[in-house]
């Protein structure tokens, strides 16, 4: 049993300690904040996001129904952060990175740049697609969501979710093709 | 589904974004704020903030120590003022390529130690081949391209500028950097730069900002754009700066705030040419009165004395006609 389907049984309490809590980002943390990531395209949002998500999550854990799973719940939670956050007027200025000490010279740039060339490239397509259709095919695919956790999630019908799921297949070959030329 | 369908299925599925971690620290955090309400969200606003009211408080403190003037106190800023704001046109030369910055140079403005326009004219990067150098790091920046850091090769030659041993900093960019090259934008170790993506004056930029730069206490700021003919520098400051639209006309004004003489800048650009106007000028604000910018909620804070001693805060945000709008709380 993975750690995820240990942490069911939070689906019969009415509140959570903090062990409780840290097992809860131990098990989602990870998937939150990559789902974070998808929507808002912004690593500190992100990061803030998942942070503020399981606070939420802890704080009301007693509107919790049990009705979802804890992941689908999570996710709710966090998606409706990142949309506030999107939403808001002021845009914090986000620090993508800053660099750290050197590891050592001498790799081979070149390789190392062509390595990630591949994975890059999907990113990017997957990343350049609408929020809507992003978001439907990393649930599904990334996440492992099902159709029905993902049309309540993002509270449309089952259809609705089919048909982003097939244009957003389809826009992913189309950016693909584009990119091998 | 097509091969190349289940190619970039199965690299999704495996999840795309690994590096995104809930780390240790993340939880620590969470653990620790979750018997704390409510704030908890704005830690980072609050401390950019908090700077700034400790450097209006510490300003006060040196004023009242040294004594005010109490006929010098003045009287703008009433509950609901409107203050119009009177741009300028900037007058400083653009900076152009292969033009050089001398250190007895003057500000251009009062407290900016820029000795140019903010705008910049020197060019595109030259584009050299990843084969060239030897990497020490290199990180993706969403939106714009991968930025490296990394030493050239021996024996390296650059057409616009001399190679140097020293650690340097380059982009390749996505959609525009052919295979296997890098846009060679200068030497710099670049290790306590913070990099953002924001947009200045409407243009979509890559913003470097180093807090603490300058022997005169100044950070700086520059920033940088892409577009088909490569990597360029569009703008740079000599002091810290936030980006934001202030006046919701669509373009980002440059908000630039010096701790010498402690000013704050607005700059507008319109067709190339920079506008700007003194927010300290246009508050009245006297010797011993600071002015601060609070960049979470983009209003600016007059803090001062009455005549009695008493300290006031006089907060103002951006209205509509350009004019500064005291908030009555």
């Amino acid at each position: 049993m993975d750690s995820q389907a240990e942490l069911q049984y939070l689906t019969r309490k009415e509140a959570m300690d903090k062990t409780e809590l840290y097992d809860l980002m131990t098990a989602y943390g990870d998937d939150v904040r990559r789902y974070a990531y998808a929507i808002t395209k912004n690593r500190e949002q992100a990061k803030d996001i998942a942070q503020e998500t399981f606070l939420k999550a802890y704080r009301g854990f007693g509107s919790f129904k049990g009705r979802s799973s804890l992941k689908t719940w999570l996710f709710s939670i966090a998606r409706n952060a990142a949309i506030n956050e999107m939403r808001s007027s002021y845009m914090r200025r986000i620090v993508l990175f800053e660099w750290v000490k050197p590891r050592g010279v001498g790799e081979s740039a070149e390789t190392a740049y062509l390595e990630e060339q591949s994975v890059r490239e999907i990113r990017e397509a997957l990343m350049s697609l609408s929020m809507k259709l992003r978001e439907v095919l990393l649930l599904s695919l990334e996440h492992g969501l099902t159709m029905p956790e993902i049309a309540e999630l993002l509270n449309v019908s089952e259809g609705t979710v089919k048909s982003r799921m097939h244009r957003a297949r389809q826009a992913m070959e189309r950016k693909r093709k584009e990119m091998e030329r | 589904m097509s091969e190349s369908a289940s190619v970039w299925e199965e690299r999704v599925k495996q999840g795309l974004f690994r590096e995104e971690k809930f780390t240790d620290e993340m939880k620590k955090t969470v653990l620790q704020s979750a018997d704390r309400r409510p704030r908890w969200r704005l830690a980072k606003g609050i401390g950019i903030v908090g700077a700034l009211a400790i450097c209006a408080a510490a300003f006060l403190l040196l004023a009242n120590l040294t004594g005010g003037d109490a006929d010098s106190y003045r009287t703008a800023g009433e509950t609901g003022k409107r203050i119009p704001l009177a741009y300028k046109p900037l007058e400083a030369r653009i900076l152009q390529k292969g033009e050089t910055i001398y250190g007895g140079d003057r500000g251009i403005l009062p407290g900016l130690s820029n000795t140019h326009s903010p705008l910049v004219n020197t060019g595109y990067a030259e584009r050299i081949s990843l084969s060239d150098v030897d990497l020490i790091e290199q990180k993706e920046v969403p939106g714009f391209g991968t930025a490296f850091l990394y030493t050239l090769k021996e024996g390296t030659v650059l057409k616009d500028s001399i190679a140097t041993k020293h650690e340097s900093f380059g982009m390749a960019i996505d959609g525009v950097s052919p295979a296997g090259t890098l846009y060679h934008y200068g030497t710099g170790h670049m290790y306590e730069l913070q990099t953002s993506m924001t947009r200045l004056f409407g243009q979509e930029v890559l913003k470097f900002n180093q807090p603490l730069c300058r022997t005169d206490g100044e950070g700086c700021a520059w920033y940088v754009k892409k577009d088909a003919n490569g990597l360029s520098t569009y703008a740079t400051f000599s002091s810290l700066t936030y980006e934001r639209d202030l006046d919701g006309d669509g373009s980002e004004e440059a908000i630039v705030v010096t701790h010498k003489q402690n000013q704050i800048y607005i700059f507008k650009e319109d067709r190339g040419a920079l506008q700007w106007v003194s927010v300290r000028e246009a508050l009245g604000a006297v010797a011993e009165d600071a002015v601060a910018y609070d960049e979470l909620l983009g209003t600016f804070e007059l803090h001062g004395s009455e005549a009695d001693g008493s300290g006031f805060t006089r907060t103002y945000r951006y209205g509509e006609d350009n004019k500064l709008v005291e908030v009555v709380k």
